[in-house]
């Protein structure tokens, strides 16, 4: 006679629960299905009432509202730089929208985005460059409204 | 410069002549709608006391956008303009003024240090501005045949689906920044 497996003696050791602790269990475990299942349905109804999903669109709302605050008051050169970057990305989208092939006059309107863009950093770089070297000058005192470049 | 000899090089060519009004009119209105629309958001944040203006404009602008989304998916019923989005409803923009009024009236009185009475002209044009921006760009994706402008934000339509209501109502942010601020 061959000896047991371990897997074989483990399931011999697994004493069945007894029906006090199984039973209750059993409707633990059944009422937390349908619970999931309810959330399930309720999730799909809405993301298809929304058209998409919800979850998704209110992370990314999140998300990017939280990089508008951070560029508006903590970081605020990067303003510039974050509001070019969705007007680029927003061009690019319109003038490319509808799938066709795009024309000379919206290749154009997707350079001019990017080099108004560029032009538009460069502007506020040089602003800043320009104050920081009025306070130099200035022993270090801030002239008025050089806190807002 | 680069826009004038394109569109010069294009007239000379046959092929692509007949297109070319079709195309300077594209050309016009998308450098039109965003790219200067969206200036007017940096004119206001470079002037004294403009980053406020810009937080308080936005929240409004956004708080039309949650108000509309939320009171037209609860009640929406009745149809706003059905030939542009059907799915837009007169409840929903019930909930967007709402929405604008309480978040324009709050924001330009404790953070704007507005009269009461301002406020309610911000919130007011700010929740015009949005809604008539909305369904521009609702009517655009109609004209193009398509649902979302494009897939590159997860959840959204695009950004311009994100900036739509944003972007017309910077301009008129610029205006009453100029009246009230």
């Amino acid at each position: 006679m061959t000896p047991p497996t371990p897997d074989e003696s483990a399931k011999s050791s697994k004493k069945p629960l007894a029906p006090s602790v199984s039973q209750p269990l059993a409707q633990f475990e059944a009422a937390v299905h349908d619970m999931e299942e309810q959330v399930r349905e309720v999730n799909a109804r809405i993301d298809k009432k929304a058209g998409r999903p919800l979850w998704l669109a209110i992370v990314f709302g999140l998300l990017l509202g939280g990089v508008f605050v951070a560029s508006l008051f903590f970081v605020e050169a990067l303003f510039m730089v974050f509001v070019t970057g969705l007007v680029l990305f927003a061009t690019l989208e319109l003038s490319g929208a509808g799938g066709e092939r795009p024309t000379q006059s919206t290749l154009a309107a997707r350079g001019h985005g990017l080099s108004d863009a560029a032009v538009g950093v460069l502007f506020r770089a040089h602003r800043a460059s320009v104050v920081s070297a009025r306070c130099d000058r200035g022993g270090g005192r801030h002239p008025a409204g050089a806190r807002r470049l | 410069m680069a826009v004038v000899i394109r569109l010069a090089r294009a007239g000379f060519d046959a092929s692509s002549r007949a297109s070319l009004l079709a195309d300077i009119g594209v050309a016009i209105v998308v450098l039109a709608y965003i790219p200067f629309l969206g200036s007017f958001a940096l004119a206001v944040h470079t002037a004294p006391g403009g980053v406020w203006w810009v937080f308080t404009g936005v929240v409004v602008v956004v708080s039309v956008d949650v108000g509309a989304y939320v009171t037209g998916l609860s009640f929406g019923k009745t149809p706003l303009a059905p030939r542009i989005s059907p799915k837009k409803t007169w409840e929903g923009f019930a909930g967007s003024a709402l929405a604008a009024q309480i978040a324009a009236v709050l924001l330009g009185t404790l953070v704007l240090d507005l009269p009461w009475w301002a406020a309610t002209v911000m919130g007011v044009a700010l929740l015009g501005s949005a809604t008539l921006g909305d369904l521009l760009e609702s009517l655009i994706k109609r004209d193009l045949g398509i649902k979302d402008i494009s897939s590159w934000l997860p959840g959204h339509g695009g950004f311009l689906d994100r900036m739509d209501s944003i972007l017309p109502s910077m301009a008129v942010l610029f205006v009453l920044f100029q009246i009230f601020g």
